[in-house]
């Protein structure tokens, strides 16, 4: 057994307790003084809210009061930037956080770079994007030079790149290396105008494999026409994935016109390239596709069965279409599928 | 289609009959137009003639109008009252001015030898202010201004067309109060004729529907983000066209990151527009005044 003398305990009970002591004092302190800060905030977005609305109507000049003293007022300038450049796409008022930004805010945000905390080096880095203050671009290309740069400070220093020197960046657009994630990937594409990408189209097969399927699935989402004929062209690639997410990306653009290129995905042994044609088909007249659709609904696979089904009932006429397969047809699970769209259950 | 002789015995229904459809404009937001249409060449018309002449202009009139407008003959004077229901001043211009034309073109049949020319008065109806005796008696006014002006003239009544102040509630619902105040006064400091605009403000879904601010016969325009803490603006959306006589509910949405199928849905589920976040707030703006617009016909 270990023995202790109580001189010993009363002198270790006395060694905590100012521990503990400390510890409080430190946490009332702390919280008193982001208390305070929060206070702070909050009268300058009471007083100033108002008269930034009219600042960035053109109503008044830049009121002298506007500028921020300290942290927390510059907290309220940022919630104020964030809720207008989030919800608002006024060029006027991007223009006027820019000026603003690298007028006022690119020292604090000089301090905040060359923190050592992670945090605060992404947060500075977030609001270079978001407030555009390209005074602070040197500044981050010296960033990306440090030994040690995080993941997610190189997908911001990336972004900034793009939005300060597009052209530099483009350079080194097609040499990026894999280590961005999927979504910071698409994120960096999504930002770029759709003419960017169309040069882009020529250069896809240099990018990494995986690239190459993010960015198909981008011009997806853009949504602009004149990727068709490129998408459609991906459609005799030999890697299946491509083929597979071209077909995606063209009924996300939703604009078909000739069936015939079409055709050879009808008996494809990839289901998802017969259940993405079911899609397609949607797109064009029933009477000129439903022999076809007529086939995928008898598809051994239940997602082009379902694909095909949708197809039909969206069409003009199709849900009676459907109402005749129904009552002529044979194959016991494209029955099913034809009730199930019609809602029959 | 109706076509009457304006005379004293007749003055009481016409004048019932014109009040009733006018209380409805009000009420339906549907203006009414009345024409004062005088026969601008009657002195040369043989004088025994011309009664029957102005049967057959009666006719012709009648088949010149739609089944949803009515003419009136004045029965001591080669004039016709003309109610054109669901039809503004611009609308009723353009009727004379084809009447005009065709007139001109083709003549009357049956009036072979003659070929009538006519000017007008136009008052266009947008409240219920005034008396009828108040209206007929501007309306000759002008007619005989117009007609001394010569053939194929057009004058406008102004004082009957003013619309009535209606009070609109609109309600916007979003989580950023930053933001929210901009609608706020984005919206307040609207220019909307006729329209005088009751604001309130909720952070979420939840606080609207307590507020029980939805609950009246106003028209109410409802701004609101699709994603909302505790109640979101889909479940909004839902209860409202729910509700009886939910017409009234002009309901925007604002979305941060929908999907077009997102988007689909809401409209299927009876939003009338939708807002793809960042968006430019003349944009907005420039909406509410077109749909406020468009509540009069």
């Amino acid at each position: 057994m270990i023995e202790i003398s109580i001189d010993l305990l009363i002198k270790g009970i006395g060694v905590l307790s100012l521990i503990l002591a400390i510890l409080s004092i430190y946490i009332l302190l702390n919280g008193a003084k982001e208390n305070a800060v929060s206070r702070k905030k909050e009268r300058y977005l009471q007083s100033n809210e108002h008269l930034w609305y009219r600042y960035f109507k053109d109503e008044v000049p830049l009121p002298a009061e506007l500028i921020p003293k300290d942290d927390a007022e510059i907290q309220a300038v940022e919630e104020i930037f964030f809720s207008y450049v989030q919800n608002l796409s006024s060029p006027i008022v991007k223009e006027k956080i820019r000026k603003f930004s690298n007028q006022y805010l690119w020292q604090h945000y000089l301090k905040l770079l060359s923190s050592k905390k992670w945090s605060l080096r992404m947060n500075a880095l977030y609001r270079v994007v978001s407030f555009e203050i390209d005074s602070l671009f040197d500044e981050c290309k010296k960033l990306e030079k440090r030994p040690v740069v995080s993941p997610e400070e190189r997908y911001f220093l990336l972004v900034i790149r793009s939005v300060f020197d597009g052209a530099g960046f483009m350079e080194e657009f097609t040499k990026l290396s894999t280590d961005l994630s999927e979504y910071e990937y698409k994120k960096l594409l999504i930002g770029f105008d759709s003419e960017v990408l169309e040069q882009l189209t020529c250069q896809m097969s240099d990018f990494p494999e995986e690239y190459q399927y993010y960015f198909i699935d981008v011009l997806g989402i853009k949504r602009n026409l004149n990727f068709v004929p490129f998408l459609e062209s991906n459609l005799y690639h030999e890697n299946v994935e491509i083929r597979i997410r071209s077909l995606k990306a063209i009924n996300e653009i939703g604009i078909v016109d000739d069936l015939d290129k079409y055709k050879v995905f009808l008996n494809s042994p990839i289901w998802e390239e017969r259940m993405m044609l079911a899609k397609l088909l949607g797109a064009f007249p029933l009477e000129e596709v439903y022999p076809f659709l007529e086939q995928l609904l008898q598809d051994n696979n239940w997602w082009v069965r379902s694909n095909a089904a949708r197809s039909i009932s969206h069409s003009k006429d199709g849900k009676s279409r459907l109402e005749r397969f129904i009552e002529t047809a044979q194959d016991r699970y494209a029955i099913e599928m034809a009730r199930e769209v019609l809602g029959r259950g | 289609m109706l076509s009457s002789e304006y005379s004293f015995e007749h003055a009481v229904t016409t004048k019932q009959f014109f009040n009733a459809l006018r209380a409805h404009v009000v009420r339906s937001r549907t203006t009414i137009t009345v024409v004062f249409l005088g026969l601008y060449n009657a002195n040369e018309f043989d004088i025994d003639a011309l009664p029957e002449a102005e049967e057959i202009i009666s006719d012709y009139l009648v088949n010149a109008t739609r089944k949803s407008d009515f003419v009136f003959k004045f029965s001591d004077q080669s004039q016709w009252f003309i109610i054109l229901t669901q039809t503004g001043e611009r609308e009723a211009a353009a009727f004379l001015r084809r009447l005009y034309m065709s007139i001109k073109n083709k003549g009357i049949p049956s009036l072979e030898n003659h070929k009538p020319l006519f000017s007008a008065s136009v008052a266009e109806i947008g409240n219920d202010e005034g008396t009828f005796e108040e209206l007929i008696a501007d309306g000759m006014s002008v007619l005989a201004e117009s007609l001394g002006k010569g053939p194929e003239q057009i004058e406008y009544i102004s004082t009957y067309k003013k619309r009535p102040l209606e009070k609109i509630r609109v309600s916007i619902l979003e989580e950023n109060s930053i933001f929210r105040n901009v609608l706020y006064r984005a919206i307040e400091n609207l220019d909307l004729d006729h329209f005088e605009t009751e604001i309130k403000e909720f952070r979420d879904g939840y606080e609207f529907l307590e507020s029980g601010w939805y609950l009246s016969s106003h028209t109410h325009l409802i701004i609101m983000n699709d994603v909302l803490p505790r109640q979101s603006g889909l479940d909004v959306l839902h209860k409202l066209r729910m509700m009886p006589n939910n017409q009234k509910f002009i309901i925007f949405m604002m979305t941060k990151g929908s999907t077009e199928e997102d988007m689909i849905y809401a409209f299927e589920s009876g939003a009338d527009n939708y807002f793809v976040k960042p968006f430019n707030l003349r944009l907005l703006e420039v909406e509410i005044k077109r749909t406020f617009e468009r509540l009069w016909s």
